[in-house]
C-alpha cells in the first residue's frame, strides 16, 4: 500500500490556486476559464468545418447562398481563433507573473522561519527542492503546475463535449471511446509512476549541479581554480552530473514511450471499428455524408483531446512532486512565537543559565554539548577558549537562543527560553560570529540592519566610530551610503578581512543589545587593530554582560571569568591568574602560544 | 535586413554549437519534422480520396482507403512518440550543457577579465534569460518548426498552384470569371503580397520594440542572483539575518528588484501579446480569401467536394505554416537576441597574452623570483595598493610578509601567482619576466593557501589532488603533514567521505579543519613554492603551534612565503619582508628588524605584550 500523500492533488491546486489569484487578482483566474472556453470552442469548429461545406455543397442552394455561408462560417472561426490565441498569451504571462511573484514567499519564509530548521540537513535539502518549484523555467514547477491543470481542464471539457455528440449516434461507439481511454489512461497512470519514482535520484543530481553551477564561477573560487587547475575537475564533474541526469530522464522516458506506442496501436484499433461502422451505415444509406465527416472530426479530436488529457496528466505528475517539495518547506520550521511570552527584564542586565543543557547535531552520533550547566552573571565578562571543535560556536548559538536544547533548559532570567517569543529573545543579544561577508546593501544598511532613511545617524557614527572604521567611511564616496561590494551598484565598494570585521562589530554595537557576544572577531586584524581593539574593549561593553571567543589566548587577559571547554564539556574555570597557577590545560595551552613571543627563546624550541 | 541576417548567424552558431554536443540531436529533430509532414499530407490526400470514393457510391475502395488512412497515422504517431520519448534526453542535455560552456569560458579567461564585475553579469545575464525562456533547446525547437512550416509551405503551394490552374465546368456568370485560373492566381499572388508586406512590417516594428526593452533591462536579473547566492541560498546567513531582525530590510531591497524583473517580463509579454495579435489579422484574412477561393472552385465545377477538403486542408496548412514561421521567427529573433550576449561572451579576448615559454623543469627548486619596480593599481580604480616594490626572493629561503590590513600582502602574492599583471615593472622568474611564460606552466610552480580559499562538495580525496588521480600514498602523506591525518582517520569513509551537504549528504567541517584540508591540497601539489596566507587564522593555539613545528618539514626544499597577523610566525622565518602602504618598509631577520625599532618592532610590542 503507497503512503498517503501529506498533500492531496486537489489540496495542492486549491493552495495554487488561492495564491494565483492572491498575487495576480481575479482577472487572471477569468482569463484561465476564458481561455479554456476557447480552447475548446476552437477545435469543434474546426472539426464541423468540413462536414458543415460538405453539407452546402451538396445542398440545392444556390451558388451565392452557398458562398455566404461558407464565407460566415470561416469569419467565424477566425474571430474565435483570434481570441483563443491572444487569451492563451495572456494566461501564460499571468502564470509566468505569478511564478515570479511567489518568489517573494519563498524569500519571506527563508528569511522568517526558525534558523536551527534552516540550517539544519533537512531544511537545506526541502529548500532546495522547493527552491526549483519556482527556480527551474516555465516548464517546471508551479506555473507548469497551474498551467497543466488548465490544459487538463480543458482537454477534460472537450472530451466531455464530444462524448454527448457521439453519444447520441451511438451509445456503444462512445463506450469504444470511452474504453479506450480508460486503457490508456491506466498506461498514462503507470508510466507517470514509474517516472515519479525516479525523481528522488534526479533531483539529487539536480542539486549537485546547481551547486557546481554556482560555486564554480565565485570570485572567490576563481583564485583556487586557476593555481590548481580545478577547471578539469570541475568540467569533468559537470558532465558526469548531466549524463547522470540523462540517463534518468532517458529511462523515465522509455516507460512513456511504451505507452505513448501502446496507445497509438489501441486508437488504432478503434478507429478500424469506427471507420467500418460509419461506413456500413453509409453504405445501408443511413448516414449522409456531412454527418459522416462530423463524426469523423470528432472522433479524431476525441484522440487529440485523449491526448492532450495525458499530457497535461503527465505534466501535474511531474509538478505534483515539486508542489509537495514546495509546501513541505513552506510549513516547516515556522517559528510559533504567538502567544508565548516576552523576557521580563527586556533590555535589562540578564542572568543566562545553562541546566544539563546537551545539544546534538542532526544526524550526528554524538553529543556537541553534553549536559552543561553554566550561571552567567549579569555584567559578566567571560572569555570562551578550546581547541577546535570544543563546541564554542555551538554553545553560544544555545545562549542567544538560535539553537533549542536537545535536552535540558536555558533559562533567560529565570524564564525558559523555550516558552519565549524567538524574536524578543533575539533582541537581547548583538552577536558577531565568526562569518565575515557584509550584505551587498548600502553600508549604513549592513549596520543598522533597517531599511534605508530609518537608521539612527548618531548612533550610526558611534558604532563605526568605536569600532575603527569611522575614518575608512568617511573617505567613501557616498559615506555610509556607499554600497557594499560591486554586486548591486558598481560604485560598490569592496572590504578586506580585517575591515569587515570591524564591520561586523559596528553592527553588534548599533544594535545596543545587553548582552554581547564575539566569536572570533580579531582573527583577521593585524596587530595593531587587534591590539588596539583589547584596549578600547572594557569601554566598548561596558555595562552589558560579554562573551569573548578567540584562538589568541591573549584576549582572556581582560576577561575576568574563563570558560575552557573540551570536547562539549567545560573543564576549567576561573581568571587567567588562577589558571595559570592551577597548570591546567590552559596554562598549558597558553605556553604553547606565549613561547614565540618569549623575548629569550632557546633556538632549537621552535624545531621541537 | 541586417537583423535578420544578424539573427540568423547567431541561430546557426548555435545550431552548430548543439550539434557539437551530440551529432545525432539535429538528425532526430529532423526525423520528428519528416514524420510530421507524412501524418499531414497522408491525411489530406487519403480523406479527400476516401469522399469522393464516397459521393461516387464505392464504398469498398472507400473502405480501402480508410485503412490506408489508418495505418499512416498509426506509423507516424508511433514513430513521433518514440521520437519525442528520445529528444527529451537530448533536450536537457543542451539545456545544461549550456551551463557548463559558459564556465568553461570562465576558467579559460584570465581571473582579472574574470573578476570584473562586466563579465561576471555577462554570465548572469546569459543564465537568468536561459532560465527564464530557454535556451538551445527551444532554439532548435523553433528552427525545426520553421523548416517543417517551410517545407509545408512547399508542398502546400504545389497543390495550390494546382487549384488556382483548376478551369470550372459551368458556363455564364461572375463566379466563373471569378473560378478562372487567371483570377485565382491574381487573387491569390495579390493576398501572399499583402500578406508578407503586413508580416514585415509587423516584424519590423515589434523587433525594435523587443530591442529597445532588452536594451533598457541589463543588470537586474544579475543583482536577483547576487541576493540569491548571497542571502537566500547561503545557509550562513541565516543566524545573522535572525539575530539582526533583518528580515524587513533584506525583504524590502528583495522586492525593488523583483518588481523591476517582472514588469521586464510583463513588457515582453505584451510585446508579444500584440504582435501575435496583429499576425493573427493578417492571417485570418488570409484564411477567409483562401476559403472564398476553394469554394468558388467547387461551386463552380473546378473541383469535386472530395477535393475541397484536400485543397482547403492545404489552404490550411499553407496559412498556419506561415503564420508558424512568422512566430517561430519571433521566437527565435528574442532567443538570438539574448544569446549574442552569450556568444559575445565566449568570444571575449583574454586581457594578457598566455606566454608561451615552457618553464625549465628542476629537481632542486633553484626558482629565483624576483620584483622588479613593481606597482599596481587594481583595475577600475586608481589607488596603488603596491608602489614600487623592489625585491628577490631567496631560492628555498623562508621569507615571512607582516604588515598592517591594506598593506598590500595578498596583492603581492596575487601578482606573484600571476593572477594579475604589474601595472608598472616586472616580475621576473630565473630573470626572465614571467609574462613570457606559459601561464599554466608557472602557476604550477605554486601551491598556494590564499586567506579565502575554497573547498567543494565533492569527496575529500578529491578536493586534496583538486580533481586529479587518485595516489593513496601521497595523499595521506599530504595529510600528515598538513595535521589532518588523525581527522580523517577519524571519518567513517576516510578519504571518500563526501564534504558539506550541498551534493550528497556529506560531512560539514569547521574553519580550522578545512584550513588543514587546505594546507594538505597546497602540499599535495608538491610545487617548488608554497605561499600561505594567514593558514592559522581559524586554528586554536595546538593546531597553530603543531603548523609552526612542521612548517620546516613541510616546506623543506621549496621556496616558501608566510603570511600572517600572528607574529609569533616570523620566529622560524629567515627573512621578513614588512610592507607598509604597499611598499616594503623593512627587510631583515627578526632580531634586526626587532632592534631596528621600526614599524615591525611596533607590531611585534603589541602581540608580545600580552604574553609577557
Amino acid at each position: 500500500m503507497r503512503q498517503k500523500k501529506q498533500y492531496p492533488i486537489w489540496d495542492n491546486y486549491r493552495y495554487a490556486f488561492y495564491y494565483l489569484r492572491k498575487k495576480e487578482g481575479a482577472g487572471a483566474l477569468a482569463v484561465c476559464v476564458f481561455d479554456a472556453v476557447c480552447s475548446i470552442l476552437l477545435p469543434f469548429l474546426e472539426a464541423a468545418l468540413a462536414g458543415a461545406v460538405a453539407a452546402c455543397l451538396v445542398s440545392e442552394r444556390k451558388p451565392e447562398e452557398i458562398l455566404m455561408l461558407i464565407l460566415g462560417y470561416v469569419v467565424l472561426l477566425q474571430g474565435v481563433r483570434f481570441l483563443q490565441s491572444h487569451l492563451r498569451v495572456l494566461r501564460d504571462s499571468h502564470l509566468m507573473l505569478f511564478r515570479g511573484r511567489m518568489g517573494m514567499e519563498y524569500f519571506r519564509k527563508t528569511l522568517e522561519m526558525d534558523g536551527q530548521s534552516l540550517e539544519s540537513s533537512t531544511g537545506q535539502g526541502k529548500k532546495a527542492a522547493a527552491s526549483r518549484n519556482i527556480f527551474t523555467g516555465n516548464s517546471l514547477g508551479i506555473e507548469a503546475y497551474v498551467k497543466s491543470f488548465c490544459d487538463m481542464a480543458i482537454s477534460f471539457g472537450g472530451l466531455a463535449a464530444y462524448s454527448v455528440i457521439i453519444g447520441r449516434k451511438s451509445l456503444l461507439l462512445l463506450l469504444l471511446l470511452i474504453l479506450q481511454t480508460f486503457l490508456a489512461a491506466v498506461l498514462h497512470t503507470l508510466a507517470g509512476r514509474r517516472a515519479y519514482a525516479m525523481e528522488d535520484e534526479i533531483e539529487k543530481h539536480w542539486k549537485g549541479f546547481r551547486y557546481l553551477r554556482r560555486e564554480s564561477i565565485q570570485p572567490q573560487s576563481g583564485k583556487d581554480i586557476r593555481i590548481y587547475r580545478m577547471d578539469r575537475w570541475f568540467l569533468r564533474t559537470l558532465h558526469g552530473m548531466i549524463d547522470r541526469i540523462v540517463k534518468l530522464i532517458d529511462k523515465q522516458e522509455k516507460g512513456y514511450m511504451a505507452a505513448g506506442i501502446l496507445e497509438k496501436l489501441l486508437s488504432f484499433g478503434r478507429n478500424i471499428l469506427i471507420y467500418g461502422y460509419l461506413l456500413w451505415e453509409m453504405s445501408k444509406g443511413r448516414l449522409s455524408l456531412a454527418s459522416f465527416l462530423l463524426y469523423i472530426g470528432i472522433v479524431a479530436g476525441f484522440g487529440a483531446w485523449m491526448s492532450g488529457l495525458f499530457d497535461s496528466l503527465q505534466q501535474i505528475w511531474q509538478n505534483e512532486k515539486l508542489m509537495d517539495s514546495y509546501r513541505g518547506f513552506m510549513d516547516y520550521g515556522t517559528v510559533q512565537d504567538n502567544g508565548k511570552e516576552k523576557p521580563s527584564r527586556a533590555g535589562g542586565l540578564h542572568e543566562i543559565r545553562l541546566e544539563n543543557v546537551s545539544f546534538r547535531y542532526e544526524g550526528s552520533e554524538e553529543d556537541t554539548i553534553h549536559n552543561m550547566n553554566l550561571t552567567i552573571r549579569p555584567g559578566d565578562k567571560l572569555a570562551l577558549v578550546g581547541l577546535n571543535g570544543a563546541g564554542k560556536t555551538t554553545l553560544i548559538k544555545l545562549i542567544c537562543g538560535f539553537y533549542r536544547p536537545t535536552s535540558g533548559k536555558v533559562f533567560l532570567d529565570g524564564q525558559d527560553m523555550a516558552g519565549l517569543s524567538q524574536k524578543d529573545i533575539f533582541r537581547e543579544f548583538s552577536v558577531v560570529f565568526q562569518d565575515v561577508f557584509a550584505f551587498s546593501f548600502p553600508l549604513a544598511e549592513n549596520v543598522s540592519c533597517c531599511g534605508a532613511g530609518r537608521e539612527d545617524g548618531r548612533r550610526l557614527e558611534e558604532s563605526l566610530e568605536a569600532a575603527g572604521l569611522l575614518e575608512k567611511v568617511r573617505e567613501l564616496p557616498d559615506g555610509a551610503g556607499t554600497y557594499m561590494n560591486k554586486d548591486l551598484d558598481e560604485n560598490g565598494v569592496t572590504f578586506s578581512g580585517g575591515e569587515l570585521q570591524k564591520l561586523m562589530l559596528a553592527r553588534a554595537l548599533y544594535k545596543d543589545a545587553p548582552v554581547v557576544i564575539l566569536d572570533e572577531p580579531t582573527a583577521a586584524l593585524d596587530p595593531i587593530a587587534e591590539s588596539g581593539m583589547y584596549e578600547r574593549y572594557d569601554e566598548m561593553i561596558q555595562g552589558r554582560t560579554s562573551i569573548f571567543i578567540s584562538h589568541r589566548l591573549s584576549s582572556t587577559r581582560f576577561c575576568d571569568r574563563i570558560l575552557f571547554m573540551e570536547k562539549g564539556r567545560i573543564i576549567e574555570e576561573g581568571n587567567h591568574e588562577n589558571l595559570m597557577e592551577k597548570g591546567g590545560a590552559y596554562a598549558e595551552l597558553f605556553a604553547l602560544q606565549a613561547r614565540y613571543y618569549q623575548k629569550k627563546r632557546q633556538e632549537e624550541e621552535s624545531y621541537a | 535586413m541586417r537583423n535578420f541576417i544578424a539573427i540568423h548567424k547567431t541561430g546557426f552558431r548555435l545550431l552548430k554549437r548543439i550539434h557539437s554536443v551530440d551529432s545525432v540531436i539535429i538528425p532526430i529533430h529532423l526525423l520528428k519534422v519528416f514524420f510530421s509532414l507524412v501524418r499531414v499530407y497522408a491525411g489530406l490526400f487519403l480523406t479527400a480520396e476516401m469522399i469522393d470514393s464516397l459521393l461516387g457510391g464505392n464504398y469498398r475502395q472507400a473502405a480501402e482507403m480508410a485503412l490506408a488512412l489508418l495505418l499512416a497515422e498509426l506509423a507516424a504517431g508511433a514513430a513521433i512518440s518514440a521520437i519525442k520519448s528520445k529528444t527529451k534526453g537530448y533536450d536537457h542535455k543542451i539545456w545544461l550543457v549550456f551551463y557548463v560552456w559558459l564556465r568553461e569560458k570562465a576558467f579559460s579567461m584570465d581571473y582579472e577579465t574574470m573578476e570584473n564585475p562586466e563579465v561576471a553579469e555577462k554570465i548572469l545575464y546569459s543564465e537568468r534569460t536561459a532560465d527564464m525562456y530557454g535556451s538551445l533547446g527551444v532554439l532548435l525547437y523553433h528552427y525545426c518548426n520553421i523548416l517543417e512550416a517551410m517545407l509545408n509551405v512547399l508542398f502546400a503551394s504545389f497543390l495550390v498552384i494546382g487549384l488556382c490552374l483548376s478551369k470550372p465546368v459551368q458556363t455564364g456568370g461572375w463566379m466563373e470569371k471569378a473560378a478562372s485560373p487567371i483570377f485565382s492566381l491574381l487573387l491569390f499572388l495579390g493576398v501572399m503580397a499583402g500578406m508578407a508586406l503586413c508580416c514585415a512590417r509587423v516584424f519590423e516594428k515589434f523587433a525594435a520594440k523587443q530591442m529597445e526593452l532588452f536594451g533598457s533591462h541589463t543588470g537586474v536579473e544579475n543583482k536577483l542572483s547576487c541576493l540569491l547566492g548571497q542571502i537566500y541560498e547561503n545557509p550562513r546567513a541565516a543566524k545573522i539575518v535572525r539575530i539582526y531582525d533583518m528580515a524587513q530590510m533584506i525583504l524590502e531591497n528583495t522586492a525593488g528588484f523583483i518588481e523591476k524583473s517582472l514588469a521586464f517580463f510583463r513588457s515582453m509579454y505584451d510585446v508579444q501579446r500584440k504582435e501575435g495579435d496583429a499576425n493573427k489579422v493578417v492571417g485570418s484574412v488570409f484564411t477567409v480569401c483562401a476559403y472564398l477561393l476553394v469554394a468558388v472552385k467547387t461551386v463552380t465545377g473546378a473541383i469535386t467536394v472530395g477535393a475541397f477538403t484536400r485543397y482547403a486542408g492545404a489552404m490550411n496548412q499553407f496559412g498556419n505554416a506561415c503564420f508558424s514561421i512568422i512566430e517561430s521567427h519571433g521566437r527565435l529573433r528574442e532567443i538570438c537576441t539574448y544569446m549574442q550576449e552569450f556568444l559575445a561572451f565566449l568570444d571575449t579576448e583574454n586581457l594578457h597574452a598566455k606566454g608561451s615559454i615552457p618553464v625549465e623543469k628542476r629537481t632542486d627548486g633553484a626558482y629565483e623570483l624576483a620584483f622588479e619596480h613593481v606597482s599596481f593599481h587594481y583595475p577600475g580604480s586608481d589607488v596603488m595598493v603596491l608602489r614600487d616594490v623592489n625585491c628577490k626572493l631567496n631560492i628555498r629561503g623562508k621569507l615571512a610578509v607582516v604588515g598592517r590590513n591594506g598593506a598590500g600582502k595578498t596583492t603581492f602574492i596575487k601578482l606573484l601567482c600571476r593572477l594579475y599583471e604589474p601595472t608598472q615593472g616586472r616580475i621576473t622568474l630565473n630573470g626572465v619576466d614571467i609574462r613570457k611564460y606559459d601561464e599554466e606552466e608557472y602557476r604550477s610552480l605554486f601551491g598556494v593557501v590564499f586567506q579565502d580559499f575554497k573547498l567543494f562538495a565533492f569527496p575529500l580525496w578529491e578536493n586534496v589532488t583538486a580533481g586529479y588521480p587518485r595516489c593513496e600514498e601521497r595523499i595521506w602523506e599530504a595529510l600528515r603533514r598538513a595535521d589532518a591525518d588523525r581527522m580523517v582517520e577519524g571519518m567513517e569513509e576516510k578519504l571518500d567521505t563526501w564534504l558539506y551537504k550541498d551534493y550528497e549528504d556529506g560531512v560539514e567541517i569547521s574553519g580550522g579543519e578545512a584550513q588543514k584540508l587546505a594546507l594538505a591540497r597546497a602540499l599535495y601539489k608538491d610545487a617548488p613554492v608554497v605561499v600561505l596566507d594567514e593558514p592559522t587564522a581559524a586554528l586554536d593555539p595546538k593546531a597553530e603551534a603543531e603548523i609552526y613545528a612542521r612548517f620546516n618539514e613541510m616546506v623543506e626544499g621549496r621556496t616558501s612565503i608566510y603570511i600572517s597577523h600572528r607574529m609569533s610566525s616570523c620566529r622560524f622565518c629567515d627573512d621578513i619582508i614588512v610592507f607598509e602602504d604597499g611598499r616594503i618598509a623593512e627587510r631583515g631577520s627578526h632580531e634586526e628588524l626587532t632592534a631596528a625599532r621600526g614599524s615591525y618592532a611596533r607590531m611585534w610590542e603589541a602581540q608580545a605584550k600580552y604574553y609577557a
